[in-house]
């Protein structure tokens, strides 16, 4: 019996839905490394009501990554569509790390792709490049680093399309501009915007 | 007494610094890590260096990791034990410690997309060990490594758990008790983990803890949590319940090598616990650590 097969199977009853299903099906996989005695304790594990907390704190973990480093995206998508497109990419990409910046700058990269790909939300482009850029202008850098300048083009008028999905109203009839903003982050990390 | 530090609670460290004595931070917070054979490895955050700077010259700093993962059976992350002994020598801390969990593992999926750090995945969340003796061997070798390498007390945090693992082959406490025997290291003693565990479980946490040799203590952890349906969740979430603080009195009155005791709170919860209640968990805790230190030995050993 291997102690990594072991960890490596009970992480993944926590964070993979359809290896959970799998091992809480009659036909438990067989697992490399995994005595017979083991598969039926993970097996048993499956079923334990406890399982389902870890796995909605894990889950719960991942979501808290994204709602926090990219606010204005998911209040733009709402619930169903956020779920939707999380459980996707999800699915593609187990969580690599603790850190938030990395998981949000990955999503932001799903959801452009999305976009490509028939995810249609009213104006995504605008509020998702902005997110985009505030990740990019936060992520850490040493103190010899040169603070990035970034270029952020709208296609509707950012005060008011931001202001409004800030304070939670559905943004409708957004005055059409070309816009673009430069930001960049001072020493104390805040974030300014100004006309490039 | 200490707090522990969330982004969104900085100005109450600076403005109300004068009601704790430390500041315990995650380090993992104040860089990323970019995974192995990146160059560099670790990218330090200037700016939240400079506040720690800052709090650094009013209070001790403690660090309290989560990036160990030391009880990983597929390897062991002695990159992040190197950036810990930077960082202890870079801020002075006086012990450190991590979680008695482990969290990173290969999975086929990371594996086969490279992900992380050299195709791993992170569960996210603190995964329970199984108490063996096996685990305790490999804990062992490790702990010792980490102290070699970092020149402060090493300590390990009791865990939450959900479930029960299939090969434990002993109970909790004579787990911490063998570890901290044959490893050498201390323990942070979360009351609030026991807690947790104690009513998700199913059993008397003061019994528990009896039976923990509470000389290996050497800090306590306090925090609130919330209840989810049958279950009561460690979500850091509001203040200490009235348990928690039954077995902090307990506790502090047999435990002699405590150092010091802290409160966490998770930064999304700050607006809602609000300033005066988080003032008023600290004077508590004080209150608490000062009926401690006010006791005769000869009261203490009455209590033992």
């Amino acid at each position: 019996m291997s102690e990594a097969a072991f960890q490596s199977a009970f992480v993944r009853l926590v964070t993979d839905e359809a290896f959970l299903n799998q091992m809480r099906s009659e036909a438990v996989p067989e697992i490399d490394g995994l005595s017979e005695g083991e598969a039926d304790g993970l097996k048993a594990l499956a079923r334990v009501p406890g399982l389902n907390v870890m796995r909605k704190l894990h889950l719960g973990f991942r979501l808290n990554k994204l709602l926090s480093m990219l606010p204005l995206t998911c209040r733009l998508l709402g619930q169903v569509r956020l779920a939707a497109e999380a459980r996707a990419f999800w699915e593609m990409r187990p969580s690599a790390s603790f850190y938030f910046l990395e998981e949000a700058e990955a999503f932001a990269v799903h959801l452009q792709e999305r976009r490509n790909t028939g995810l249609r939300a009213a104006y995504l482009g605008d509020v998702l490049a902005y997110e985009s850029a505030l990740l990019m202008l936060k992520r850490p850098r040493a103190a010899s680093a040169e603070a990035p300048v970034v270029k952020v083009g709208f296609r509707y008028d950012p005060q008011t399309l931001l202001l409004m999905v800030q304070q939670g109203v559905p943004p409708r009839r957004i005055p059409r501009a070309h816009v673009e903003l430069l930001g960049w982050a001072d020493e104390q990390g805040e974030v300014h915007w100004t006309a490039a | 007494m200490g707090l522990n530090y969330q982004s969104q609670f900085r100005p109450f460290l600076l403005e109300r610094s004068a009601e704790f004595d430390f500041l315990e931070i995650v380090p993992d917070i104040f860089w990323i890590d970019q995974g192995r054979g990146a160059s560099p490895r670790y990218i330090e955050d200037a700016v939240q260096l400079a506040f720690l700077q800052a709090m650094r010259e009013r209070m001790p700093v403690i660090l309290h990791s989560i990036g160990l993962s030391i009880g990983s059976a597929h390897r062991f992350n002695r990159e992040h034990v190197e950036q810990i002994a930077r960082w202890q020598r870079r801020l002075g801390s006086a012990w450190h410690s991590d979680h008695l969990a482990y969290h990173l593992t290969n999975t086929p999926l990371a594996v086969a997309h490279g992900f992380g750090s050299g195709g791993e995945s992170n569960a996210g969340v603190t995964m329970p060990l199984r108490r063996s003796r096996a685990t305790l061997k490999r804990l062992t070798g490790r702990i010792e490594e980490v102290r070699r390498s970092v020149a402060a007390p090493f300590l390990l945090e009791n865990n939450v758990y959900f479930v029960e693992m299939p090969g434990d082959e002993m109970g909790e406490s004579e787990f911490l008790n063998t570890l901290c025997r044959e490893a050498g290291c201390g323990l942070v003693l979360d009351l609030h983990n026991i807690y947790c565990n104690s009513r998700n479980m199913g059993f008397d946490a003061g019994q528990m803890i009896g039976r923990i040799e509470l000389a290996n203590v050497v800090e306590i952890h306090l925090g609130g949590g919330h209840d989810d349906g049958p279950y009561y969740l460690d979500s850091h979430s509001g203040p200490t319940p009235e348990p928690v603080w039954e077995l902090l009195d307990h506790v502090l009155a047999r435990a002699p090598n405590v150092k010091g005791v802290v409160f966490e709170l998770f930064g999304s919860w700050y607006e809602l616990m609000g300033e005066r209640r988080l003032s008023a968990e600290l004077t508590r805790m004080r209150e608490a650590w000062n009926r401690y230190k006010a006791m005769r030995p000869r009261e203490r050993e009455m209590c033992a």
